[in-house]
């Protein structure tokens, strides 16, 4: 008798226990990305347009949790070995590497002019990417989340 | 007990001894407040060099109260009152209002030092007040640049020279705001260098009202015309031709007399540029020249673009015939349709008259004896036959001045747009007239015998006429003077009735024996912006010219013909201008006159 009054109590508390609240899981990833105007990664340029000016932009997705101070992001530049920079393209100095997104600023841009190429040479690698490498915000993801990181390296490629 | 006693003293002595040693209070010799905020998001900006100091707090609007717990700085030993109330940082709730007085003492000297609170209102707004491109920065320009208004995408222009250079540029912003350009903090009023080959990115933030305005500036080329040559044709042997442009299409049609093959007479075709090649409107040879050959052809349209062509006709004795395009030329009432055969020496105003769809010609006929001699007349197509009324009244008889050839009429010219008609004519003697001509061909009096200053006598019987910007009337003509003449735009001021010379005289001319000038020329004015261009014979050498700002004479570059004859003008409503004249090898030449592309970094 003692015993099934114990074993009630028991599975009174298990059950209360189970009763816990449920807490709500938010997705709260920061992400930051790099893409065109239409949400491209890719960007063809004809090598015989001549001041042709480009503009692809960072994206940052944080909520305000993360977004309480200033967010850095630095990006890298890899030039093809069929392109020399300041004769064939340039980076607008004032958008290079770091970033720096204000509170409240989600997209910056970054512009690249284009020259007309004198000796283009289609069997080089003419690309010139724009790699997302590190922000300053610890966890954030580069590219969009999800399998392979779209989304963070940005392709130019001359043709 | 003793010894207990001894014990307590030494004990005693001691802690004198250590409490001796205890620092002393030296005073800091200042007195002086460091930091002050009402709350964490307003803080004070400190002027200890203003007199009386002040401390400046800028409040948002969006904060009512007005009393606040105030933090703050001070140095050491120093106590604070508020307007007399004893205050610690952090603690004490006190009013607070502009004039309020802060007031420090130093608890270890006689020290005080007092600050005048000033309370500013903050505007609430984060905004770009002002953006320039200041001469005084930038060598490569001549004045100022800025834009038309501040707006989220701003453009400016500056001369080519300074285009996609490094620039200075000047930014001001609201109360409180906060400028960064292309990254930069630049404090209001000041400057920065930028690469105006990329756009110039902008952002302003209001800090206190947590907003941000984000502005890009874009710096273009101050476009310039350029002439382009477009092609050149001939048909046999072109003799004469006329120019218009058809509304619907924009494009250049070409009315000319041609012979072709083994041809003995001048016949009438009509070609237009269709934007790539000359191409032929209609069948060639649209007149009947077996006889004799047809001269002065001019083409017209109807608002719908429809071509009619007019041309004075060999087969009937040099009276106008008139054709329209309906699959190919098909006769407008009947040929020939003037009573008297007509003057040939000038090409007249033929036009459909955009009130009422009717072609209309003005005339002189050249039968003497007849009413029409010598004498403006008008003819209209009512839709079945074609009626001709000499024009009496609102223009000079022929013989009714100092001679008996004052008042002959020499020519009109056509200009008009949608709704309204007009045209300019010179007469002997009598000058230049402007007139409406109203639905039924009749006329209303705008310019009556407009003789320029320094003209002897008469005019030259040359002239063009065109509407420019807004419906506004543009006559160019020749000023006779004593030892020759020069050309001259004029403006039509249709409120004083009269001519105004516009621009700087253009080339001097010769004035030939029966009242024309030698030199050929052609004129319009672009509608879009005003630009007055002409092309002209200079001296054997074509010449393409414009009114530059100053409103002088500045000539287009090209390889033009050196010598040639028979210029036209016209610019479409967009403001693409086109420039025909016919070489000495008789071949039509075409050229383009148009801003160059625009180039703006975006």
């Amino acid at each position: 008798m003692k015993n099934r009054y114990i074993l009630t109590i028991v599975a009174a508390i298990a059950l209360l226990c189970s009763c816990e609240k449920h807490t709500e899981v938010y997705f709260d990833t920061p992400f930051v990305r790099i893409e065109d105007a239409n949400g491209k990664a890719t960007m063809d340029i004809d090598h015989t347009l001549d001041n042709m000016l480009t503009e692809i932009r960072v994206v940052v997705s944080a909520s305000n949790n993360y977004f309480t101070e200033p967010i850095t992001v630095e990006y890298e530049v890899i030039v093809g070995d069929g392109l020399k920079e300041g004769e064939d393209f340039r980076i607008q100095a004032s958008h290079r590497s770091p970033l720096t997104f204000s509170p409240g600023t989600y997209a910056l841009p970054i512009r690249v002019i284009w020259y007309k190429a004198t000796d283009f040479d289609p069997a080089k690698d003419n690309t010139l990417r724009l790699r997302l490498t590190g922000t300053s915000v610890p966890g954030m993801q580069l590219g969009v989340p999800g399998p392979g990181g779209k989304r963070s390296e940005f392709i130019f490629k001359q043709l | 007990m003793k010894k207990t006693f001894k014990i307590l003293a030494c004990a005693f002595a001691a802690v004198a001894v250590l409490a001796s040693c205890e620092p002393k209070v030296v005073p800091d010799a200042k007195c002086e407040l460091t930091a002050f905020a009402l709350s964490s998001g307003i803080v004070g900006r400190i002027d200890a060099t203003s007199a009386p100091k002040t401390i400046i707090v800028v409040v948002p609007t969006s904060v009512t109260s007005n009393t606040f717990t105030p933090t703050f700085t001070a140095t050491e030993f120093d106590t604070v009152t508020i307007d007399g109330t004893p205050v610690t940082s952090g603690e004490t709730s006190v009013r607070i209002s502009n004039g309020s007085k802060v007031v420090v003492t130093d608890a270890v000297s006689a020290m005080t030092t007092e600050y005048l609170i000033i309370v500013q209102a903050n505007d609430e707004v984060a905004e770009l007040t002002a953006v320039s491109f200041k001469a005084a920065d930038n060598s490569l320009l001549d004045e100022d640049v800025t834009p038309d208004a501040i707006a989220s995408e701003m453009v400016v222009r500056v001369p080519g020279e300074a285009f996609r250079q490094e620039l200075t540029v000047t930014v001001e912003a609201g109360m409180n705001d906060e400028i960064k350009v292309n990254n930069t903090v630049v404090e209001s009023g000041s400057s920065i260098k930028v690469d105006t080959s990329f756009p110039i990115d902008i952002t302003v933030t209001d800090a206190i009202a947590g907003t941000t305005a984000s502005y890009v500036l874009k710096v273009g080329k101050i476009l310039e015309y350029t002439v382009a040559f477009l092609g050149a044709f001939t048909e046999g042997t072109i003799n004469d031709f006329t120019m218009a442009l058809n509304p619907a299409d924009d494009m250049p049609y070409f009315a000319y007399t041609r012979k072709v093959g083994e041809e003995s007479n001048n016949n009438v075709s009509v070609k237009k540029w269709n934007g790539s090649s000359f191409v032929l409107v209609g069948s060639t040879g649209l007149a009947d020249a077996s006889a004799r050959s047809a001269s002065k052809p001019m083409v017209a349209f109807a608002k719908d673009g429809t071509p009619y062509v007019k041309y004075l006709a060999g087969d009937v004795a040099s009276k106008p015939t008139v054709k329209k395009l309906d699959g190919d030329w098909q006769l407008v009432g009947t040929a020939g349709f003037t009573p008297q055969n007509n003057n040939s020496t000038y090409y007249s105003a033929f036009f459909i008259h955009p009130s009422n769809g009717r072609p209309t010609l003005f005339w002189a006929g050249n039968s003497r004896n007849t009413t029409s001699y010598r004498t403006m007349a008008v003819s209209m197509f009512d839709g079945s036959e074609w009626a001709s009324n000499v024009v009496t009244g609102t223009v000079p008889a022929y013989g009714s001045g100092s001679t008996a050839s004052s008042g002959n009429y020499y020519k009109s010219v056509y200009a008009g747009n949608d709704s309204k008609a007009f045209i300019a004519s010179s007469f002997n003697e009598f000058g230049y007239y402007v007139h409406e001509v109203n639905a039924d061909g009749t006329l209303t009096t705008i310019v009556d015998s407009f003789i320029p200053d320094g003209a002897p006598h008469g005019l030259p019987a040359n002239l063009q006429f065109k509407m420019g910007p807004n419906g506004s009337l543009y006559l160019m003509g020749a000023v006779r003077t004593t030892d020759g003449g020069y050309m001259q735009v004029f403006t039509v001021d249709q409120d004083a009735k009269t001519l105004k010379a516009y621009g700087a005289a253009s080339r001097s001319i010769t004035i030939s024996a029966n009242g024309g000038i030698s030199e050929d020329f052609g004129f319009a004015v672009n509608p879009v912006d005003g630009l007055v261009v002409t092309a002209f014979d200079d001296s054997e050498n074509t010449s393409f010219a414009y009114l530059d700002d100053n409103l002088q004479w500045a000539y287009f570059t090209g390889n033009f013909a050196d010598a040639a004859s028979e210029y036209y003008v016209e610019f479409d409503k967009n403001g693409i201008g086109y420039i025909a004249y016919l070489t000495e090898a008789k071949e039509l030449t075409l050229y383009k006159v148009a801003l160059e592309e625009d180039i703006l970094p975006e």
